[in-house]
């Protein structure tokens, strides 16, 4: 294994749960970076390039959504995969995770991390081949 | 039913209508009768000395001959004249008939009558031609005190029979048009009232289906666009509300999934890695305690707000005394105040002040803005608890010297969950309810609250309640009920 582990950006406004995460995350062999709201999200995503973004949709100042539109009319970053968190938990916000063609899947609050995990890794493996 | 209503309308006018025509008839043929008879008796006159001298064989001078008033009448097609005399031979007749030939009364009845002085009219139904009745008048010709003769103007009723006829015809399709305009109109007007409410009927079983943002058309008669206006008013509301309802049971669900989603995932994580991460339990496992605690307050405040908002509430208002409430709170928070190292008074300078209210609502008003008041106040700081009477209210404050709020997050305060610091602040332990609890307490006990702040300085809350008479307060301590019948 010299190749380095993929890097994964968790954008995340409650601390503890954007900690886990990454935790979570480093444990299972990946690269793990924290933005806990919209703006430093972007930011991060600009920067460093993530092999996949984690992104809750309820965060402050940028939510979610425009996230995903801005990484979309990005060229260089429109082939990042996201996966959605969200806490509303309702059919709408569901419906409306279809229109981004980077969203690799949806998770309502409260998931179970290792869920995430798993996905986290299938969608890699999807990406690779 | 239109069908129906038409008959009954149509019908006593069938009816007028033959009956009117029937009338008519009759009185035309009395018209006639009189005519006829006048022209009879006058040509009678004319005729009766000519045919005196039939018996004499002598003509006075400037007597007519029968013949001669017979051709007058000739060209005339609807009247005939026969003139016979005395002893009943027809003399004249302006069609030529019968000439020289005594009286056939069998065809032509009442001409002997006449002979005998009695004039006679009658209507001769012929039984060769429906159509062909005649009026018959006979007259006698009175000369000298004698009947010399008899005159008789046979006149068919043809023309008459077919005046009335036509008559009759035009009314009858005049009724028949007025019942048809009446009943076009009907059908009209009931359309026009009954169709917009089908319609509108149907929109509203659409609204109440669940279709709130469907409007109903206004259109159609007065009545009927104002219910329409109302109901479309009726819906919009209902819209909003609705709308309303769906962010809040929205907000609630993220709010409490929030917890539950850190709850879940530090219990996870420590179940998985714990073993070989020992410092995962010493780190999380407070933090599950104190986001459970939150969960349950959380709960807790929105079952009081659904409660307080569910419009049964209605605060049990007695007189109470504020400074007793403010002590209360002030006594309850005084070690929590202690460890804070804030400052915690209560200045009441009226000890009798007193207000009409829910003792336990209230003292819950005045818990949730000092736990506010001391969470966001340094060390060192102070809450003031103040309470003074104005004009029959009672205005108290909740003063601090802490943090303050940003003015742009002043006009949401009283929001439901709204919070001015972000989750990953470490005073995230509020849930945003407690002031939208406040507001919902004072507004249902008939007060006001507002805030003011100045950013880093402090905050401040006042609240105003309607105050209480100091009578009643005055008689639960203990003084005689007489006092007041003294006054
Ligand atoms: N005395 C105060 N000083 C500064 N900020 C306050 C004060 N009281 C309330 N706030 C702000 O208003 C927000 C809403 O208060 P509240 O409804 O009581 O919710 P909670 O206290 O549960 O967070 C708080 O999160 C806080 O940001
Ligand atoms: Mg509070």
């Amino acid at each position: 294994m010299t190749a380095t582990p993929p890097t994964i950006l968790v954008v995340e406004d409650q601390e503890e749960v954007n900690d886990l995460l990454q935790y979570n995350l480093v444990r299972a062999g990946y690269r793990a970076l924290a933005a806990y709201d919209g703006r430093a999200g972007l930011a991060a995503v600009r920067q460093h390039l993530p092999d996949l973004v984690l992104l809750d949709v309820m965060l402050p100042g940028i939510d979610g959504w425009d996230i995903c539109n801005a990484l979309l009319e990005d060229p260089a970053l429109r082939h990042i995969p996201v996966i959605i968190f969200t806490a509303k938990g309702s059919r709408e916000d569901f419906d409306h995770g279809h229109r981004y063609a980077n969203v690799a899947g949806y998770f309502i609050k409260p998931y179970a991390t290792s869920d995430v995990i798993e996905h986290v890794g299938r969608v890699l493996a999807d990406r690779q081949r | 039913m239109i069908t129906g209503s038409l008959l009954i309308l149509a019908l006593p006018l069938l009816v007028f209508t033959l009956a009117a025509s029937s009338v008519l008839w009759r009185f035309y043929l009395q018209q006639l009768e009189a005519d006829i008879a006048a022209q009879a008796l006058l040509m009678a006159d004319t005729v009766a000395p000519s045919l005196a001298a039939v018996a004499t064989g002598h003509l006075p001078d400037g007597a007519f001959s029968p013949e001669a008033i017979a051709s007058r009448w000739r060209r005339r097609s609807d009247a005939r004249i026969t003139i016979a005399d005395a002893r009943g031979v027809v003399r004249a007749s302006s069609v030529g008939e019968g000439v020289g030939a005594p009286i056939d009364d069998t065809r032509r009845p009442g001409m002997r009558t006449a002979l005998s002085g009695r004039s006679n009219a009658t209507v001769w139904r012929s039984p060769n031609f429906v159509n062909e009745d005649t009026m018959y008048v006979n007259v006698p010709a009175w000369y000298g005190g004698q009947v010399t003769g008899v005159v008789r103007v046979a006149h068919t009723l043809t023309s008459l029979r077919k005046r009335v006829a036509q008559l009759r015809q035009t009314l009858l399709v005049a009724v028949l048009l007025y019942t048809l305009a009446i009943g076009l109109c009907t059908v009209a007007f009931a359309a026009s009232i009954v169709r917009p409410a089908e319609r509108l009927q149907r929109d509203a079983e659409r609204i109440a289906g669940g279709d709130l943002s469907h409007r109903v058309e206004v259109r159609g008669p007065e009545e009927i666009t104002q219910l329409a206006r109302t109901l479309n008013h009726m819906t919009s509301r209902l819209e909003v509300l609705e709308g309303l309802r769906r962010r809040y049971v929205s907000d609630v669900s993220h709010e409490l999934r929030t917890p539950l989603t850190a709850i879940r995932s530090m219990a996870e994580t420590i179940l998985k890695y714990g073993d070989s991460d020992t410092s995962l339990r010493e780190r999380y496992l407070p933090r599950i305690l104190t986001q459970t605690d939150r969960l349950a307050r959380m709960v807790t405040q929105l079952l009081d707000l659904a409660q307080i908002e569910s419009g049964h509430y209605v605060p049990a208002l007695t007189p109470l005394s504020l400074a007793e409430v403010l002590d209360e709170v002030a006594l309850t928070n005084a070690a929590r105040a202690a460890d804070l190292g804030v400052a915690l008074d209560v200045r009441v300078s009226d000890r009798a002040l007193s207000v009409r209210g829910d003792r336990d609502r209230l003292v819950q008003v005045f818990m949730n803005l000092v736990d506010n008041a001391l969470r966001y106040t340094p060390r060192g700081g102070a809450v003031t608890l103040s309470a003074l009477s104005t004009r029959g209210h009672v205005e108290v404050t909740v003063a601090d010297t802490g943090q303050g709020v940003p003015p742009e997050h002043l006009p949401h305060l009283f929001d439901r969950f709204y919070r001015v610091e972000t989750a990953r602040s470490p005073l995230a332990g509020g849930t945003g309810l407690g002031l939208a609890i406040v507001r919902q307490i004072i507004e249902s006990h008939g007060g006001r609250i507002k805030v003011t702040s100045s950013h880093g300085k402090g905050t401040l809350f006042l609240i105003e309640l309607p105050g209480a008479s100091p009578s009643p307060l005055a008689t639960r301590s203990s003084n005689p009920p007489t006092t007041e019948s003294q006054e």
